[in-house]
């Protein structure tokens, strides 16, 4: 390797990402089950229990920044139901830690492996694969779910203000794109690691 | 077409056994052993330069070009 490269210095950073990421699955794996127990308990509890009105709330009125104007007598005394909005709210949180965690679990893959001085192996190839993939296909089907959500929510709104719209999300899948350029770049680190070891 | 390493021909020439010739290269008998049995792909010219300093021979000896 290059003598101005300061490999020290680069080990420690990138065990430094390793221990994150570790905490970061933890986390995420809480936040999980987390959300998995916002679905059951939409699922579950009493549709009576979570329903309710803006005006029982004490708000008098409203103010609503996107519009401008204040929410009409509809919206005030519209009866809104939390069970619904639990339930995809759940679903849609689940997917979504799901999506960081394939996320965290791969980038850990790939700290590993560079940590153990193979940075351009086949499994972090494959890894950064699995990254770009998941990105490109979170930019799909994640608007779903925030569709559904948006959608339980708009759905007992009577108002023609609000709407639900699907939409991709191009940033992810542009995020993907970039990923599958960059790992080209790896894959010639990895023919030019295997000319090196096969140099004596 | 290809070049032979025949690094084999000349360590019996010298009666030099490998362990001697790493110990003289300061190069691993794994790599060693490599070049001898021609599964490398390059030789550095640093390379050569040592082993032909142990040996006491030129580059031309340790290598063959075959048609």
């Amino acid at each position: 390797m290059n003598k101005t490269f300061d490999q020290k210095r680069f080990k420690t950073m990138i065990r430094v990402a390793n221990v994150i990421a570790l905490i970061g699955l933890i986390i995420l794996s809480i936040a999980f089950v987390g959300s998995l127990v916002v679905f059951l308990v939409g699922q579950f509890i009493p549709e009576d229990l979570v329903t309710f009105t803006l005006s029982e709330m004490n708000v008098s009125a409203v103010f609503d920044m996107q519009l401008g104007m204040y929410l009409s007598e509809d919206v005030m005394n519209a009866e809104i139901t939390l069970k619904s909005m639990l339930i995809s709210g759940g679903i849609t949180m689940a997917a979504n830690v799901a999506f960081i965690w394939m996320l965290f679990y791969m980038l850990k893959r790939v700290f590993t492996e560079v940590e153990n001085e193979r940075p351009f192996s086949s499994l972090t190839i494959k890894s950064l694969y699995v990254i770009a993939f998941i990105f490109i296909g979170a930019g799909f089907i994640l608007p779903v779910f925030e569709f559904i959500f948006t959608s339980s929510l708009v759905s007992q709104i009577p108002s023609p203000h609000f709407d639900a719209t699907y939409g991709l999300d191009m940033g992810r899948i542009f995020v993907g794109f970039l990923i599958l350029i960059l790992i080209g770049i790896f894959q010639y680190g990895a023919f030019l690691e295997t000319e090196y070891e096969e140099t004596v | 077409m290809e070049i032979i390493v025949r690094l084999d021909r000349v360590m019996a020439d010298r009666k030099m056994q490998l362990n001697t010739l790493s110990e003289c290269t300061g190069i691993s008998t794994v790599n060693l052993s490599k070049l001898k049995t021609g599964k490398v792909k390059a030789v550095r010219f640093s390379t050569l330069e040592v082993i032909c300093k142990c040996l006491e021979c030129q580059p031309g000896d340790l290598l063959e070009y075959k048609d």
